[in-house]
């Protein structure tokens, strides 16, 4: 206790203190004044710490309308300071959140260790706001003195809060009241504002509806042109005025200064100009054709699109026409295309302007409009070009005369006819015209004729083709192959034919010829064949057939050529025949074919040959023709039996060969005789001898004695004369005939005879056997001369002629070894002869019988080699000499 | 020396000279066959036995030359003695070139036609004993072995054994047994003959 301290002077003091304390605390709104609410709150747990020498204070309060509270705290400074006011509220928790239970509490110290006790005071009215907890150590805390401090400091909190709410309810106020007016002001404002827009809006649909007018006025205007100028189009089909007239009116449109259209040359496919307006010369010159890019109308044909040059000084590809433009006064051109329906260019407008300008859309609406149109006139212009073009070329052909046409009525009347059909029906133009095509038709053809017709009218067929034959106006008939075609209205009825005839006459007249030679081939007796270079039978004729046995033509088809020929013969066919066939085109001999049944040899006369095609070269066939020769080939051996036996004669009768004969003859029966004598002095000779056979011997000794002496009989016989047998006789026949009697002769040697018989000669008369017999004598003389010479031609040359007035001569000449000068004296004396064998009569003989005729026999050596014999004879005299 | 196995052909178209002739060649020990014409004597089967040809030339038909040039086609080479009742001296040189024996003319003298006769037939009897003598040597070479042949070649060309040997690319043992081989088969004495032999088996060499 202190005993120096009257309690009550610490009581006094002690509530001086409070009375501060108290004051200090009243006198804090004052300094609240306009503070915010955690001013407030922090000022005050300040100041209560410090008044109140607290351990901590803490608040949680809420500011106007949030929801999360604040929290602060102040604590006394020997504490951490760094505890913060959420850990302090968080240690109170449980107390803040349960009811209150009383004012006071002793809890464990929330900032440092141990207990303490708490007050708690709620913050604002109706505890809206918050609430105060402080703490201290003191036990005898709170004092019912620092209880009243707190509840006045709570209290004057309670009340600065609520003033600062009202003031700043006040500031809300005022400030929503602002915000209000300005709102108001700008609504005001835009309001004014967008009157004022509308007022320029209506001003300017105002003037736009103006001009509108101005515009419909002037669009107005342009139809009607545009519907005149229709009119005019639909007016006149004259291509040049209407172009003219769309240059003016695209002009006139657009306001150019000048202009002009272009057509397209279909040829060159460039532009050229057929309207202009304003151009001079030179421009019309530049521009004369046009396919480049760089002019406006050039870039517009190119493109297929309108061009507009606004100014053709900036335009930087049209710099090379920029001297033209310059010249002909304008800065900027439009080109407008004409395309036709399928787009491809047919013409070109185009208008300039002395003023770089660009055009208005309703210009361009309009000139597209008049291009439209000009381009629909001038494809239809081209295609009235075209037709008359086609029907030009139709005329021409119908004039041309190829072949016969016609244009025909569906009652068969004749429309139209060209100059071709008049010629083959033989009528004039005119009196074709007249008649109907049924009454010139052949009858025999008519009917069929008319049955097609009708099938065309009934609409099963459109045309037919047929050969028919028509009766000319000279009554001739006349061949002709017919097609005829109708046309067809959109009904389908036949609203004319047209027909096109042609002349085959020459074909059918060669047809004739050919079914004619055909005929000919076949009732030809020959053999007649056909086959492939190949060897590969085709064609044989029926008397060919029959020859060799084949019954019909399909059998020949089986056959080979060498199966007609005899196996013997197919060497010579195979290595020479047919090689030669075919190199020289030709062969022509004897050959043998074989009966295919029978297996009889035929002898032929054959010639076989290559069938060529025409004017070619070339070989397609090869045929043959032969004839049986059998007959012939007999009489040819009857013939050479008697040529024989007449130059056996004629031999004989020249004792040249008689000589020979006699040896002959006579030498056969003296042989025997001899060798029969050896025979039988041999057979008596023998031990022992051989009687029979030696008396044989003897007994043919004799008969072929008598033999010898018959022999010689006979040959007297033949050798006397007997007398001549005159007649007249034509020496050119005697001449030919000798040759025939000669002919196997000198083929054997080789020698050909030439023959210069004088025709007409008149006839001489004489023994026509002893004649021959010379002509014989000098021709095997000549035949012997000529083949004695190895070399050189082998030719004999007769002749008979006049010889003055009263002879006849007959020269045979040879190029045989001719006569030795040395002998030409002695040639005809008898027993004469160079030769090794032969007597040497025959020449003594011919003179002795052509001068019993009354003529000359003589002998010339030729220039060239051989000789020649010449006999004359009195023409139609008796022999003067016997 | 006539042998009883020659025959004498007669080709003539007049009997009583054919006859004649057979009577004569008959009366010497000779046998003769009668044809009247060449086509005859061509179609006729002949044995085969040496003879010869008596052949007229002038004849209808075929003559004796034509038959000549027959025979020398079919290489049938019975020798020919021609006659003719003429005398014909271009066509006897021709006869004569072309192999005939003898040209007789009508009416012959009967030694004369003998001795051709004789000759003829001598001739034909060579030949074909050459001909004989050919085929077997012929039989005999066909017996041989192709190797013997080549062996047999080389033999004849001069080779030796050891040449032939190293040729043939076998031994000389081989060669000299293959070569015994040929002489044995070829039934040559020497090698002059068996050349001989080969010469007369190859005669163009």
């Amino acid at each position: 206790m202190n005993t120096g301290n009257h309690p009550a002077d610490d009581e006094i003091k002690r509530l001086n203190g409070c009375i501060n304390d108290l004051t200090r605390i009243v006198a804090l709104p004052a300094i609240w004044m306009g503070a915010k609410p955690s001013e407030i709150i922090n000022s005050l747990l300040d100041s209560l710490l410090r008044i109140l020498r607290l351990e901590f204070v803490y608040a949680r309060f809420s500011r106007n309308g949030d929801t999360t509270p604040s929290e602060a705290a102040r604590s006394a400074q020997r504490h951490r300071s760094n505890l913060q006011a959420r850990d302090i509220g968080r240690a109170l928790e449980p107390w803040l959140t349960s009811d209150l239970p009383s004012s006071s509490a002793v809890v464990p110290s929330p900032v440092g260790e141990g207990t303490l006790t708490i007050a708690l005071f709620p913050l604002g009215l109706l505890e809206e706001t918050g609430i105060l907890i402080v703490g201290s150590t003191r036990p005898d805390f709170p004092t019912k003195i620092e209880m009243l401090l707190l509840r006045v400091a709570v209290n004057q909190a309670a009340i600065g809060l609520q003033e600062f709410r009202s003031l700043s309810e006040q500031k809300q106020a005022a400030a929503e009241l602002e915000r209000r007016i300005a709102k108001r002001t700008m609504q005001l404002t835009a309001a004014n504002e967008s009157l004022r827009e509308e007022v320029i809006e209506r001003k300017r649909a105002q003037e736009q509806s103006l001009a509108l007018k101005d515009e419909l006025a002037e669009e107005l205007a342009a139809m009607k042109r545009l519907h005149e100028f229709t009119s005019r189009l639909l007016a006149t089909t004259d291509l040049r005025s209407v172009l003219e007239d769309v240059l003016n009116e695209a002009i006139k449109l657009q306001s150019a200064d000048f202009g002009n259209v272009q057509l397209v040359n279909v040829d060159t496919g460039a532009l050229e100009i057929v309207a202009h307006r304003g151009f001079q010369e030179d421009f019309l010159e530049h521009f004369r054709s046009v396919r480049d890019e760089e002019s406006a109308c050039g870039r517009a044909l190119q493109q297929g699109q309108r061009v507009i040059i606004e100014d053709v000084l900036t335009d930087a590809k049209f710099a090379p026409h920029r001297a033209i433009a310059a010249s002909a006064g304008f800065r900027a051109v439009h080109s407008t295309p004409l395309l036709s329906r399928d787009g491809e260019p047919l013409g070109m407008v185009s208008t300039h302007f002395r003023q770089p300008r660009r055009p208005s859309d309703r210009e361009l609406r309009f000139t597209d409009l008049y291009a439209r149109l000009a381009a629909e006139l001038i494809e239809r212009h081209r295609a009235e070009h075209a037709l008359r073009a086609s029907e030009e070329r139709f005329r021409r052909y119908f004039e041309l005369g190829l072949v016969g046409m016609a244009t025909t009525s569906p009652s068969k009347g004749i429309l139209e006819v060209n100059d071709e059909l008049c010629r083959i029906l033989g009528y004039e133009h005119g009196e074709l015209m007249q008649k109907t095509w049924a009454e010139m038709t052949h009858p025999d053809d008519l009917a069929a004729d008319v049955a097609q017709f009708n099938r065309v009218l009934t609409g099963e067929i459109d045309g037919y083709t047929l050969d028919k034959r028509w009766i000319r106006k000279d009554g001739r008939t006349v061949d002709t192959i017919m097609s005829a075609r109708c046309l067809r209205r959109p009904d389908g009825t036949v609203d004319y034919f047209v027909g096109l005839v042609q002349d085959i006459t020459a074909r059918k007249r060669a047809e004739e010829e050919r079914r004619k030679l055909a005929a000919l081939i076949e009732n030809s007796p020959d053999f007649i064949g056909i086959a492939s270079l190949e060897g590969q039978a085709q064609i044989v004729n029926p008397a060919g057939r029959a020859m060799v046995g084949l019954d019909n033509p399909t059998q020949v088809l089986q056959t080979r050529i060498l199966d007609y020929v005899l196996e013997e013969d197919h060497r010579a066919f195979q290595k020479h025949i047919f090689p030669f066939v075919l190199r020289e085109g030709q062969w022509e001999g004897e050959t043998r074919f074989r009966h295919l049944k029978t297996h009889a040899i035929i002898p032929m006369r054959q010639r076989i040959f290559l069938i060529k095609e025409p004017g070619k070269d070339q070989a397609v066939a090869m045929a043959t023709i032969a004839s049986d020769i059998s007959e012939r080939k007999r009489a040819e051996e009857a013939l050479r039996t008697a040529q024989a036996q007449l130059a056996h004669m004629a031999r004989v009768t020249t004792l040249g060969e008689l000589a020979a004969s006699i040896a002959h003859e006579v030498n056969q029966p003296l042989t025997a005789i001899v060798t029969n004598g050896d025979a039988g002095l041999r057979w008596i000779s023998q031990n022992p001898p051989n009687v029979e056979e030696a008396r044989a011997a003897m007994r043919e000794m004799v008969m072929q004695g008598h033999r010898a002496s018959d022999v010689i009989a006979r040959i007297r016989a033949l050798v006397r004369r007997s007398p001549p047998q005159i007649s007249s006789l034509a020496i050119n026949e005697l001449i030919e005939e000798v040759l025939i009697l000669t002919r196997n002769q000198l083929a054997e040697y080789g020698i050909k005879v030439r023959t210069e018989l004088e025709t007409e000669l008149t006839p001489i008369s004489g023994d026509p056997v002893q004649l021959q017999q010379v002509l014989v004598n000098l021709i095997l003389n000549a035949v012997e001369a000529t083949t004695a010479k190895k070399e050189g031609p082998r030719e004999l040359l007769l002749t008979a002629q006049r010889h003055g007035a009263n002879e006849v001569l007959v020269a045979v000449r040879d190029s045989g070894t001719g006569i030795d000068p040395q002998h030409v004296d002695r040639l005809f004396q008898p027993f004469f002869t160079t030769k090794a064998t032969g007597m040497g009569l025959g020449l003594a003989i011919s003179r002795s019988i052509v001068e019993s005729h009354g003529g000359r026999l003589w002998a010339t050596p030729n220039e060239g080699p051989g000789a020649t014999f010449h006999f004359s004879l009195p023409v139609r005299s008796m022999a003067q000499h016997g | 020396m006539v042998d009883q196995d020659s025959i004498v052909y007669i080709v003539d178209d007049d009997a009583a000279v054919r006859e004649a002739m057979d009577s004569l060649l008959r009366s010497v020990g000779l046998k003769a066959r009668m044809f009247v014409s060449a086509d005859e004597f061509l179609r006729a089967k002949l044995p085969n036995a040496p003879s010869c040809l008596l052949l007229d030339v002038r004849m209808p038909g075929k003559s004796g030359i034509d038959l000549q040039n027959e025979l020398l086609r079919l290489e049938n080479t019975v020798p020919i003695i021609f006659m003719t009742a003429h005398g014909d001296i271009p066509m006897a040189v021709r006869a004569m070139k072309t192999g005939a024996v003898e040209f007789l003319t009508k009416p012959f003298r009967d030694q004369d036609l003998l001795d051709a006769v004789q000759q003829a037939i001598g001739r034909d009897r060579l030949r074909r004993a050459a001909l004989g003598e050919i085929a077997a040597l012929h039989e005999r070479y066909e017996l041989l072995t192709p190797r013997e042949r080549d062996v047999m070649r080389l033999v004849i060309a001069g080779l030796l054994n050891k040449q032939i040997a190293a040729k043939l690319g076998t031994s000389e043992t081989t060669i000299k047994v293959q070569r015994g081989g040929v002489m044995h088969k070829m039934k040559a004495g020497s090698v002059p003959e068996l050349v001989r032999m080969i010469a007369k088996l190859n005669p163009q060499g």
